[in-house]
């Protein structure tokens, strides 16, 4: 009896080796459908675009946890994260405001829970959260300008980070805000043997489409926050650097931050990439989109139907 | 003339040019064949790699494509591609204000484009795969840009969708741009001189010498043997020799085109003032397409020293070159 069921059992899986084989296309998922992860200027919007309003709550819940992260179409690995996602939430406040964050640490690892100005290691917040803990950091006011939080116990590789950003009360108007973390995921962190060089935690085409109007100025935050050198150049537009020179490619040391002030001056679809082709190859290139004069509809629809391409 | 006449003649002018090389030279360049740039003789008015810059406000420029057989240094030779032939490809000078009207010809078996760093275009001008703006094998593309306020400054030129295999590359693969022709040899400098920047005859005011200095690196897959990096295409005892007089101050617009590589530059002795800016450092570091602009007081004290890009292993690949004060 026992001989018959394990008969039964390796005919029942030779016949199904042969379905396999004969139908492949039965066992594969359906046509992957990738999902351009298109910001900006989606929408009608009055108002400029900004990580938070004035007035608003302060307090905010980071869940630590691990999750099996798409870096590039079809390719994943086991990413830490902060809420799910790499970079983390962008959190935000206004000069002089308390900022509350909840972490709960889901990981079977302690993390080092850090708040620095982007650039620096020069930490104003600090608290160790143990694996399955919770923690209620306080702040009082964190200053002005751009913040990393991250684990700096060695979490930043596999992606924990986020940025915190701090408008002052005289803080000149933008009509977008955008955080751009410039890394690397290499190996042992991405499990095989594959190197991403990445754009918010994604590879090519996974990384942020931006969407601007015609003229629009936006706020690029850029954060080195890998351990290579990286640039991050936008075609067909400069802009006044830091430095005070004309720049079409700022130069990020790891660690480094930089704020850039670009006017979408030229209607088009642009890359916007790292200029070490190293890493344009590790899928550090992306799009951004100035929508032409006077355009009106949706920005993502008309895009999705090949408009500017 | 007899045959055995002209025979004679050649051997004894081959004979004649092997003992003698100096006299064969061409004017600037020294025995060791590395060229003597800067202060080469009596001169009142500024020397610069644009010569004087025409104040029409449309400048033409023609790019060829082009394979060549690039001489890296005496008796070390690769083939590769460029732009007109030579490594880096011509320097394009132009006032703020101007339009440029570039017509690349393509003679590689591959697409080849023309894509500029700082000035203004439409997409169909900006040498993209994306946005179809290259050379097709044996054809030709213009591209129109404009140097406005936010151009003045020091740039780079290079291709940005050449390929080896000549196919497109961007059909089922996720990379919209190449580096393969900058790789290859595909750059070149952009300057563009601000209001006041250059005097009634079109010349650099307020210097001596203005230089373009190119940095690049060329990797064993390009070259199929070592790694070379160089300067304005070559590598030492062949890179530029720089001679200045003392008291002279020189303008140094500085590019490194990578394509991968940090480069920097360093004088003994001597700090780079950022010409915008006005900080004062004693070492340039530049990232993969980053570029400056340099005033540089030269001292009062004739010496020869050099100068060097002192990241590791690079001055032993030959990015080094004598530098001269003299009195």
């Amino acid at each position: 009896m026992i001989q018959l069921k394990a008969a039964g059992a390796a005919l029942t899986f030779i016949a199904l080796l042969a379905f396999q084989v004969v139908t492949p296309a039965y066992f594969l998922p359906p046509d992957a459908v990738i999902e351009t992860d298109y910001r900006g200027h989606i929408n009608e919007h009055a108002a400029p675009e900004l990580f938070c309003e004035p007035g608003g709550s302060r307090d905010y819940a980071l869940t630590i946890s691990e999750v099996r992260w798409e870096v590039a179409p079809g390719q994943f690995f086991t990413a830490w994260t902060f809420n799910g996602v790499i970079p983390g939430p962008t959190l935000c406040s206004y000069e002089g405001e308390a900022l509350q964050v909840e972490i709960t640490n889901r990981l079977d690892r302690a993390v080092e829970f850090s708040i620095a100005p982007a650039g620096t290691t020069d930490a104003v917040a600090m608290a160790t959260v143990a694996s399955g803990e919770t923690y209620v950091l306080a702040h009082e006011a964190l200053p002005v300008g751009t913040l990393v939080y991250s684990d700096a116990a060695g979490g930043i590789d596999h992606g924990l980070y986020g940025a915190i950003v701090v408008y002052g009360t005289d803080e000149p108007q933008v009509d977008h805000d955008i955080v751009v973390f410039e890394d690397e995921f290499a190996p042992p962190v991405t499990d095989g043997n594959d190197y991403f060089a990445v754009l918010n935690g994604k590879a090519y085409p996974l990384n942020p489409h931006y969407i601007f109007a015609l003229d629009e100025e936006v706020r690029f935050r850029m954060i080195n926050i890998g351990s290579e050198l990286h640039t991050f150049h936008i075609h067909g537009h400069v802009w006044l650097d830091e430095a005070g020179n004309n720049n079409d490619n700022e130069v990020l040391a790891p660690g480094e931050a930089v704020d850039g002030l670009v006017q979408m001056r030229e209607p088009g679809s642009w890359m916007y990439h790292c200029h070490i082709y190293d890493h344009i190859a590790g899928g550090m290139t992306s799009m951004l989109t100035v929508l032409p004069a006077g355009f009106e509809g949706d920005p993502v629809a008309y895009l999705r139907n090949g408009g500017m391409h | 003339m007899r045959p055995g006449f002209a025979a004679g003649a050649i051997v004894a002018l081959l004979a004649f040019m092997v003992i003698t090389p100096g006299w064969f030279l061409p004017p600037g360049a020294t025995a060791s064949g590395s060229l003597l740039v800067g202060h080469l003789g009596e001169h009142d008015a500024p020397e610069s790699d644009c010569g004087p810059v025409s104040d029409d406000p449309i400048k033409r420029v023609t790019l060829v494509a082009q394979a060549t057989v690039w001489e890296v240094a005496p008796g070390e030779s690769f083939p590769t591609w460029s732009f007109n032939g030579v490594i880096p490809g011509p320097v394009i000078c132009l006032r703020e204000g101007d339009t440029l009207i570039l017509t690349l010809e393509n003679r590689l078996s591959t697409i080849a484009s023309f894509h500029a760093h700082g000035l203004a275009r439409e997409p169909s001008s900006d040498g993209t795969y994306l946005t179809a703006s290259y050379a097709p094998p044996g054809g030709s593309y213009t591209y129109t840009l404009q140097a406005d306020a936010r151009s003045v400054g020091t740039w780079a030129y290079h291709d940005a969708v050449a390929e080896l295999d000549g196919g497109p590359f961007i059909d089922g693969l996720s990379l919209p741009e190449s580096g393969e022709g900058i790789e290859r040899g595909m750059f070149g400098a952009i300057i563009v001189y601000g209001e006041g920047e250059l005097d009634e005859a079109g010349l650099p005011a307020g210097y001596d010498h203005e230089m373009v200095l190119v940095e690049a690196e060329f990797e064993s897959e390009v070259t199929a043997g070592p790694v070379y990096m160089t300067i304005n295409g070559k590598i030492a005892p062949v890179t530029p020799h720089y001679q200045f007089q003392a008291g002279e101050t020189v303008r140094f617009r500085v590019l490194n085109v990578g394509p991968n590589a940090n480069h920097n530059l360093w004088v003994e002795g001597l700090d780079w003032r950022q010409t915008q800016s006005g900080a004062v450092v004693d070492s340039v570091l530049f990232g993969a397409l980053e570029f400056g602009d340099f005033t540089l007081e030269v001292g009062d004290e004739p010496r020869e020293t050099q100068y060097t890009c002192s990241i590791d292993g690079h001055e032993e690949a030959g990015m080094h070159g004598r530098f001269s004060i003299i009195e």
